[in-house]
This record gives C-alpha cells, sequence and structure tokens, in this order.
C-alpha cells in the first residue's frame, strides 16, 4: 500500500508542478467548451447585429402612402421600433446624396465588410412587380443569415400585399410555423439546451486524454528512460506501480469531471444531475476503455516518440467522429464508418441518455457492447504484447 | 563560401526536420486528419446528399398531395417519404434518421426539427419557407409584387465544386495550419533548444557564417510547407472532389511567406521564454488557441466581439484569410493583401533577426 502511495503522490506532485500539464489536462477543455458553446449554442445571440443598407428612391412628400418604397420603408421603420430593432441596423441616404452614389458607397462597406447586406429598392408605379436587389457577401455568414432574414421580410410583405389588393383574406392564406422537436418526454427536459448536450462530450474527451494521452506519455517516457525497468529491480511490483499511476489518473478525471461541471453550470446555466448512478457507471467504463487504449497503444508502438505521434493520431478522429462535441450522422463512406466502430460513440450516447439529456440514437446493448469489445481487445493484445520494457532499452 | 555553406546546411537542417517523426505529424498528417473530419461534418452542407424530410399528412390535411410533391421535387436537395404518425416522425427525427418533419394540416403546414442538428438547421429552416411559399403562391394563386434577387458581391471563386463558403474556407485554412505548424516552432527549437543541448556553442567553434546558417534555417522548412500544401490540394480533390481556381502567382510566393510570417511569431515568442521546454509549451498553446479563433474550423463571426478582436492580432487569421483569396474562395482583395502581408514580413523579418542577433551562440 506505501509504494502504492508513494507512485501516487510523485505522479500528482509532477503533474502540480507542471503548470503546462495543468493547462492542457484541467483548462484546455473548459475554454474548448466555451468556444463551441459561444459558437453553435446561441448564447451570443444578442451580439449579433445585422447592417443592412436600405437604397431606395426619395420619399417625397405626397407620396402616396401605398407606393412600393413607402411601404417597405414603413415596415422597416416599424422593425426599428419594435423589439426586434437590437438585431438590426438600418442604414438609409442622406437628404442631399444621390442614390447611385450611396449604392456605390454602401456596397463597398458590404465587401469591406461594414455592411452584412445591401437592399435595393426599384422605383414603380404601384400594382407593377418589383424586382428588388439583395446584395450580400457569400464568404461571410452574418451575409447569408441577413439575405435569408430579409427575404423572408419580403414574403411576408408579398402575403400582406395581397391581403391589402384583396387577392386573398388573411384567413384563406396558409399557415407557416416551424418549431423544434421535444427531445426527451420529461417537462423539465422539454428545451434542448447545446451546453448539456456538450458537457458529456467534454467529460469523455477528458477521459480520453487521460487514458490515451496522460497515461500513455507518463508509461513510454519512464519505459524509454529505463526508469522502469530500475523500479521493478527493486521491490516494487509492476502491478503497485499501474495501481498507483491508475490512483492518479482517477483523482485527476475527477477534478475534471468537477471543473467541468462547475464551469457550464456557472456560466452556461446547466442543470444536469452528475451524480445518478448510470452517469457514473459510464464515467467509470469510459475511463477503463481509455485506459485499455492506452494500454493497446504502448503495446504494439514501442518507441516513445512514435508512440507520442500515433496517440494524437488516434485521439482527434475519435474525438471529433466520436460525436462529442456535435452529432455525427450525417457522415457517409469510410469516415462514417470510423465514427460507427469508434468506442466514443457509443460512449456518449450512452451519458447523454443516462443524464436525461439525449435519448440514445443506438441501443443500450451497443452502448455496451461495442466499448466492451474494444476494451477486452486492448486487454487481450496488451496481456501478450505489453512489456515494461520493451527490446531492452536501458 | 557563403552558398555553399548555405546550401550545406539546408540540406542537413531539411533532412534533420523530415527525419523528425513529431514533425512530419503536425506539419503532414494533422492537417490532413482535420481535412478528413472537418471536411466530411461540413459536405453536409454541401448538397452531394439530399437532406430527407418526412411528410406526415394529418387528417385535417386540404393542401393537395400532388402539388406539394411538386414543389419538393423541384427542390433537388431534398428527398422525402411519407410517414404514419407524428411520433414515428419525430422518433426518426431524433435518431437522426430525417433532417425535417412536415405536418400538413388544415390550411397549414408546420416544420419541425431536431434541436441537435446545430450545423445543419438554419438551411433546412430557409429550405422550408421556400417550400411553403411556393406552395402558398401556387395553391392560392397569389401574386408575387416583390420578387428578390440575390446578388453575391464580385468574387474571384470559379471553383466548380459545390459547397458551403465554411466548407470551402476549410482547405486554404489547413494549408495555413500546415504552415504555422512548420514555421512556429523553428527559431524557438533553434535559438532555445540548441542553445540549451550546447548544438550553437558547438557550431559557433567551427568556422561557420551565422547569416548563411539562419537563411538555411528558414529555407529548410519549406519542403515542408510546399508537402504539406500539396498534400492538401491533391487530398481534397481526390476525398471531397473539391478544386480551387487558384492564383499560382500568389500561391506559390505566399507559402514561402507565410512559413516566414509563422517562424516571425515563433521569435516573439522566443523573446519572453529562456527555456526551450516552456517555449515549446507556449508556442503549442499559442497554436492551439489560434486554431480556434482564427476561424479555420469554425466560423468566428458568431463569437462576442471582443473574441472577434483578438482574432484579428492573430497572425493564422491573416494567413488563412490571404490563401482563401489566393485559392479563389473568397474575392481577391489584391491591395488589402500585399499592404497586410508586406506588414506582417517586414514585423516578422525583425523579429527573427533581433533573435539571431541577441541569441548569443556560445553561451549556453
Amino acid at each position: 500500500m506505501g509504494a502504492i502511495k508513494s507512485i501516487f503522490l510523485q505522479h500528482l506532485r509532477q503533474h502540480l508542478r507542471d503548470k503546462y500539464s495543468i493547462f492542457w489536462n484541467l483548462i484546455f477543455p473548459l475554454i474548448l467548451m466555451t468556444i463551441l458553446v459561444l459558437i453553435f449554442g446561441g448564447q451570443i445571440e444578442e451580439n449579433v447585429t445585422f447592417r443592412i443598407s436600405i437604397v431606395s428612391p426619395e420619399i417625397e412628400e405626397g407620396m402616396a402612402d401605398n407606393s412600393y418604397p413607402v411601404i417597405i420603408n414603413t415596415v422597416f421603420d416599424s422593425i426599428e421600433d419594435s423589439d426586434e430593432s437590437r438585431w438590426f441596423k438600418f442604414y438609409r441616404k442622406k437628404k442631399n446624396q444621390s442614390r447611385s452614389n450611396f449604392l456605390q458607397e454602401e456596397r463597398k462597406k458590404l465587401e469591406s465588410g461594414e455592411r452584412e447586406l445591401v437592399l435595393v429598392v426599384p422605383e414603380v408605379e404601384w400594382g407593377e412587380k418589383v424586382q428588388l436587389e439583395i446584395y450580400r457577401q457569400p464568404e461571410r455568414q452574418l451575409s447569408l443569415i441577413a439575405a435569408d432574414v430579409i427575404t423572408s421580410i419580403i414574403n411576408e410583405l408579398n402575403r400582406e400585399i395581397n391581403i391589402a389588393e384583396g387577392n386573398i383574406s388573411r384567413d384563406e392564406l396558409i399557415n407557416v410555423s416551424s418549431r423544434e422537436i421535444a427531445i426527451m418526454e420529461s417537462e423539465s427536459r422539454s428545451n434542448f439546451s447545446f451546453a448539456e448536450f456538450l458537457v458529456p462530450g467534454i467529460i469523455l474527451f477528458s477521459f480520453l486524454i487521460s487514458g490515451l494521452e496522460i497515461f500513455v506519455e507518463k508509461i513510454s517516457s519512464m519505459r524509454a528512460r529505463g526508469i522502469l525497468k530500475r523500479y521493478f529491480a527493486t521491490p516494487l511490483r509492476a502491478v503497485e506501480y499501474f495501481s498507483g499511476i491508475l490512483g492518479f489518473i482517477i483523482l485527476l478525471s475527477s477534478t475534471q469531471v468537477v471543473l467541468i461541471y462547475g464551469w457550464a453550470k456557472i456560466f452556461f446555466d446547466i442543470n444536469l444531475a452528475i451524480f445518478r448512478p448510470e452517469f457514473i457507471f459510464y464515467m467509470l467504463f469510459s475511463l477503463i476503455v481509455s485506459i485499455a487504449l492506452g494500454f493497446f497503444l504502448l503495446s504494439i508502438v514501442k518507441n516513445k516518440e512514435s508512440v507520442g505521434v500515433v496517440t494524437q493520431a488516434v485521439i482527434y478522429p475519435m474525438a471529433f467522429l466520436g460525436g462529442m462535441f456535435f452529432e455525427v450522422s450525417n457522415l457517409s463512406g469510410v469516415i462514417s464508418l470510423a465514427a460507427k466502430i469508434n468506442p466514443m460513440y457509443y460512449l456518449v450516447n450512452g451519458m447523454r441518455d443516462a443524464l436525461g439529456i439525449y435519448p440514445s440514437p443506438t441501443s443500450l446493448i451497443l452502448n455496451l457492447f461495442v466499448p466492451a469489445i474494444w476494451m477486452f481487445g486492448s486487454i487481450i493484445i496488451s496481456s501478450y504484447k505489453f512489456s515494461w520494457n520493451p527490446g531492452g532499452e536501458s | 563560401m557563403m552558398l555553399k555553406q548555405y546550401l550545406n546546411n539546408t540540406k542537413i537542417l531539411t533532412l534533420s526536420f523530415l527525419r523528425n517523426k513529431e514533425t512530419i505529424f503536425f506539419v503532414l498528417l494533422l492537417p490532413l486528419i482535420f481535412m478528413l473530419i472537418f471536411g466530411s461534418l461540413y459536405s453536409g452542407d454541401d448538397q452531394s446528399q439530399p437532406d430527407r424530410l418526412l411528410i406526415y399528412y394529418s387528417d385535417q390535411a386540404t393542401i393537395e398531395q400532388d402539388k406539394l410533391e411538386e414543389v419538393i421535387n423541384e427542390n433537388q436537395s431534398l428527398s422525402f417519404q411519407y410517414i404514419s404518425s407524428l411520433e414515428a416522425g419525430e422518433e426518426l427525427l431524433r435518431n437522426y434518421e430525417a433532417e425535417a418533419l412536415l405536418i400538413v394540416g388544415d390550411n397549414s403546414l408546420e416544420f419541425a426539427f431536431n434541436p441537435a442538428r446545430i450545423q445543419d438547421n438554419p438551411a433546412l429552416e430557409q429550405q422550408a419557407y421556400s417550400i411553403a411559399r411556393e406552395i402558398n403562391l401556387r395553391e392560392k394563386n397569389l401574386n408575387e409584387y416583390l420578387e428578390t434577387v440575390i446578388i453575391d458581391t464580385e468574387s474571384s471563386t470559379t471553383a466548380p465544386a459545390a459547397g458551403s463558403t465554411q466548407f470551402l474556407s476549410l482547405f486554404p485554412g489547413l494549408i495555413a495550419l500546415g504552415l504555422a505548424s512548420s514555421g512556429l516552432f523553428v527559431i524557438v527549437e533553434v535559438f532555445i533548444y540548441y542553445k540549451e543541448k550546447g548544438v550553437l556553442k558547438r557550431m559557433a567553434a567551427a568556422p561557420i557564417n551565422k547569416n548563411a546558417f539562419v537563411l538555411a534555417l528558414i529555407t529548410s522548412r519549406m519542403p515542408a510547407s510546399i508537402l504539406s500544401m500539396f498534400l492538401i490540394l491533391i487530398a481534397s480533390r481526390i476525398v471531397f472532389g473539391v478544386s480551387f481556381a487558384i492564383n499560382w502567382l500568389l500561391f506559390i510566393p505566399y507559402i514561402f511567406i507565410g512559413t516566414v510570417i509563422m517562424m516571425g511569431f515563433g521569435a516573439l515568442i522566443t523573446l519572453f521564454f529562456k527555456k526551450a521546454d516552456s517555449a515549446f509549451q507556449a508556442a503549442s498553446i499559442l497554436l492551439t488557441i489560434m486554431i480556434f479563433f482564427s476561424g479555420i474550423y469554425f466560423p468566428i463571426e458568431f463569437l462576442p466581439s471582443y473574441f472577434q478582436s483578438l482574432s484579428r492580432f492573430l497572425p493564422l487569421t491573416h494567413l488563412a484569410r490571404a490563401l482563401q483569396q489566393i485559392m479563389g474562395v473568397s474575392q481577391l482583395k489584391l491591395f488589402n493583401l500585399a499592404l497586410e502581408t508586406g506588414g506582417l514580413l517586414i514585423v516578422s523579418i525583425i523579429l527573427i533577426i533581433i533573435v539571431a542577433k541577441k541569441s548569443s551562440w556560445t553561451a549556453k
């Protein structure tokens, strides 16, 4: 027991002394989660403002209220006065400015990224068909969205004009609506939260790093330097060494879980019961699978330098194709196959299901069976091939 | 004499660089791995596979099935199937076996989406609304008083492959990542690691011209940058069928310039760190931060403004943006490109010279 404690404390002290390890293992998952939630989680919608130029003919006094420029300007004025105004900033030409000059200037601003869209309203008589030009910048996502939003507003206007013209009554129009499906049946979980969806993925990512990077790096480094060989010349047994390092990995992983959960709770207002027995089971299972995979890598790649490269080459596809950060069902071909045989895909499905965040698209049997195959396969291969001192390096 | 020294040093440094497995992985293989992962994820937007729409006709449905099918069939990016119950449709959506569900009711169309399809939903929603608009026009014989014409700003892109901007932007971004991996660590390696190991001290004892050595060092990273660039271009063509309208006259020089710019950034790191391990770690952390905030994998436009401001200070953002222009993914703004690149290059060369002059070869 004393030997296990010594090995455990040795790794813990080493880790605490190394500020870069602390960054990669404890802080980086939080940064990754924050970036992904900010980009995909709709947490920053309030920061988005579409800057739109409206190039319309001069509205003169006495102009008929039902002329297109007046109607369109009225609609945009009403948007500016409504709660939706925070989404838009409209730019119109100055009184003494010519229309063509204004258009030219605004198109330049669109190209330089100062506008998301330029809407050109031509001068035509009421009742005639009008072609509104929407200038957008296809390489900018915000510009594409702004074009979609303005198109929707114009479609709505079309319907209103048809009603005003007596072509159709409001009741006759086809009512169009959209909604998001409820993901879980429980009322408390009726609203989907991307941050909650992400938390199990980030936890699993941390475990994968613990098993495939930290564990593998520590053993391969000590193995290559012949330290393990010298250790095992003392009364220290391999099992004690392994238990000590495993204890350290478990402590590190527990710290990661607490940090990830705490961060998401404070900043993204998540509500997850992470102490559910099923979730705790999946976390332990994931950690064991990751460590088994680590042993497998150490068995087949003996050279320290190669081990580092191979672990990196394994971690990224496993994480991104495992659906840890976003769902991967739209993949096709070989990449889809790589996702389907990836144990992380089943583990993260199981974890989300256990927390009541998202019902697993794969069956419970597969969620246990596929990672278990990887785990036992790794253990069997490792039991034949793994060596604490490969090639007699000293 | 100096030329001979330069050539010999270039050869030795290049071979030693290419022999390093980690280097090969980070410069050549990692961008390829990311290309396969993110290319596959984003290619879902390129309409190579039709999105699956489920249609549920309720008992009160008033819209003619033929008209609905006609409109959907005109939209080639959609395939559809009828389902017998709403619950079955929602279950299929939840299991990612369909992209959207259309419920046809009494003079109504309701579209349902899966909120977990973060990447796909905005485009799906637009498709849904264009279907609804078209049905309204045909079914109710509405007049389209206001017609909209979308005009994209002039772009040099002539890439024949279909694809969303995010998908196409990925490839120049990955080439930029290859340049960054190739250039960022070199100054740290030579002026801190070599110094720590006493290599520079031994070289100082030899009759070697320092300028020839520094030039050789810069040149030695170019084969890896070029190899990385070709691998991405070939793999993107083979795997995703993407080809770019590359301005080769700008592209080839930019591969060199981009690598030197990243070396300059590495030189900046060297000025703040004394130990090789700390400098390598700091470079790795900065590279990771740059990857996320330079818009290579994810659009940065949705990040809060302070993160967007941060991205403007990252050289990888400028490298990726410049390569997007040169490869025809976005509009080529030659003057801005020249100004930006020229500025970054001058600063980088000054930083490399400062580090080369400041570093003592003899002190350990």
